[in-house]
């Protein structure tokens, strides 16, 4: 590379919210098209906006998550244009008064802690989805209304490797604070990517092109990294950069051009006279700030500096609030032991899960029966071997970990009577060995240790049968 | 003061989707609110250097409302209104 990539992201997020942002309409997913409206949502005449509180404190707490100032006083504004999936021919969002602003999160790349500056948080609505067909197209506007939060980066970010950590890292804050869902594939998170080239040392940015249609961090990465050697390869011919908004071809890896952008885009705004002003008391805040969770760095430094777990497991633990909470669990009120504990979960779990595209809630294993398999293990009632056949069970059935253990028949058997039978009976059965053990062929004993072994289809406790096939067959 | 041009005046009504007959029509608004922006002109005389901005006539803040959810339209009343509708959804000219 001859230049530097200036890097910055627009992430929209969907609020968990029940209702929508400026109606009482339901904000999930319908059970069919066009079901979940009101008559605010479908711009009728004479219809009035009245803002979601529990939306405001949601953009608040991912403010707050994001080490933002909040604003004393917000309001909303009113951005123009026309669009089938939006019946007002206008959204409302925030311009000039965004509910946060000044915020930071500090990445990691290759070992590297970088802080990336946010710009903003603001508050909006969503619009409906279109679906285009090939003479017309149809609209669906249960999405109409649904309340977003709009997270600005400053141009900060430098190379894609960058863009995908920042990514990452503003997701799992947002998962922890419980705001939002922040699901890529379900549309719950959002992303833009804008990115300009520059000579090294250089101060002022170069032009930038805007990247849409970017459906996974993956693809941001691809996007950015396409679009990178297609502004250098430019800049080297001497050719201008324009200012554009190009797509990402999924199939291609490459960006193709959409529009360009002549001038800023003209959306008129001006305050959304139907709302007043939201003044903002630091009770308020506070009352907000008390309601964050611990977030991914604060426990990472716990597991780290607490549990004395690695770095990169205790990163690895608490990148989903989920893996965290159930680890905790585990740790906290089952006493598993932590390494075994986080061993597990990076392995065996987060295996099952990525084969199975499910999440762990989505599974029958409790922090208890994980914990209790995992003490079987070290008290040796299970082998490590077993375990894998036990952990199958247990999070696809559930259960206690005990009672799948006998069911399938693992426990093994310690008590001396019963193994002194199967002694008696091996020795029984084969006077021969007993003969060559006499003879001082100690190898026979192992014979003798295998029939046993089989005979109790490898459930017998191995230590215990040498020591009393050596008393019995001494008597003999 | 003529703030107000012709190249405005069209670029406005493309914004506004409002079609103009023809050049005299285009011409004929000019005019007209290159009157009013003058007149809206008059309030410069007010000295309002020490005055807050004002951003809504009414005197209220934090007029908000509860997550609740109220039974929603159904979808039959939703789409009522409109034109051309096809398998639940609002049917409009080709987009894109």
């Amino acid at each position: 590379m001859h230049f530097e990539s200036v890097i910055g992201l627009e992430v929209h997020v969907e609020l968990k919210t029940d209702t929508k942002m400026f109606s009482d309409a339901p904000a999930h997913f319908g059970a069919g098209p066009n079901t979940n409206l009101s008559v605010v949502d479908l711009a009728y005449p004479g219809t009035l906006p009245v803002p979601n509180k529990e939306a405001i404190n949601y953009g608040m707490k991912a403010a707050l998550a994001l080490n933002m100032d909040i604003a004393d006083v917000t309001k909303f504004d009113r951005k123009n244009y026309f669009y089938p999936d939006n019946p007002k021919a206008y959204q409302i969002s925030q311009l000039d008064q965004p509910i946060g602003e000044n915020g930071w999160i500090d990445i990691e790349v290759n070992g590297e802690t970088r802080r990336i500056g946010i710009t903003r948080l603001h508050l909006e609505e969503d619009a409906g989805k279109s679906t285009h067909k090939e003479d017309h197209s149809l609209v669906d506007l249960n999405r109409q209304g649904t309340p977003l939060v709009e997270i600005v980066s400053e141009p900060d970010i430098r190379t894609p490797e960058e863009a995908y950590a920042y990514l990452e890292k503003l997701r799992s804050i947002i998962q922890y604070t419980g705001v939002s869902d922040v699901k890529m594939e379900e549309g719950s998170l959002r992303c833009d990517a804008n990115i300009s080239l520059r000579p090294y040392g250089q101060e002022a940015f170069g032009t930038k092109t805007e990247l849409k249609n970017l459906n996974s961090f993956n693809f941001v990465k691809k996007g950015l990294e396409h679009e990178e050697k297609r502004q250098e390869k430019e800049l080297m011919k001497g050719g201008p950069i324009e200012q554009e908004t190009r797509r990402f071809d999924e199939k291609t890896g490459e960006t193709l051009l959409m529009r360009v952008k002549e001038g800023s885009d003209d959306y008129r705004y001006f305050p959304e006279p139907d709302l007043v002003q939201i003044h903002i008391d630091q009770e308020w805040k506070d009352r907000i700030r008390a309601s964050i969770p611990l977030l991914p760095d604060e426990l990472k430094d716990k597991y780290v500096n607490e549990y004395e777990l690695p770095p990169y497991d205790a990163h690895v633990l608490t990148i989903r609030k989920e893996t965290s909470d159930f680890f905790a669990a585990m740790v906290e009120d089952h006493s598993a032991d932590v390494k075994l504990a986080s061993n597990w979960l990076m392995g065996g779990v987060s295996e099952y899960l990525n084969k199975n595209q499910v999440e762990l809630s989505e599974t029958a294993l409790t922090p208890a029966n994980l914990s209790e398999m995992i003490s079987l293990i070290e008290d040796g009632t299970i082998s490590s071997k077993q375990a894998k056949k036990v952990f199958a069970e247990l999070v696809e059935k559930g259960g206690a970990a005990k009672t799948v253990v006998k069911d399938l028949g693992m426990e093994q058997i310690s008590d001396p009577q019963i193994l002194g039978e199967m002694v008696t009976e091996a020795l029984d059965n084969n006077p021969q060995s007993v003969e060559d053990y006499k003879n001082g062929k100690d190898r026979a004993i192992g014979f003798l240790v295998g029939q046993i072994m089989k005979q109790s289809k490898g459930q017998a406790n191995p230590q215990m049968v040498n020591q009393i096939l050596n008393e019995e067959i001494s008597k003999r | 003061m003529s703030e107000i041009n012709l190249d405005t005046v069209k670029h406005i009504a493309d914004l506004a989707r409002i079609e103009l007959q023809d050049e005299q029509a285009a011409e004929a608004f000019t005019k007209e609110l290159d009157k009013v922006v003058d007149y809206a002109h008059l309030l410069d005389e007010v000295d309002l250097s020490s005055t807050e901005p004002m951003f809504h006539a009414l005197d209220l803040t934090n007029v908000l409302r509860e997550d609740e959810v109220v039974e929603p339209l159904s979808q039959e009343e939703a789409l009522s209104n409109a034109k051309s509708t096809q398998d639940g959804q609002f049917k409009v000219p080709k987009m894109l």
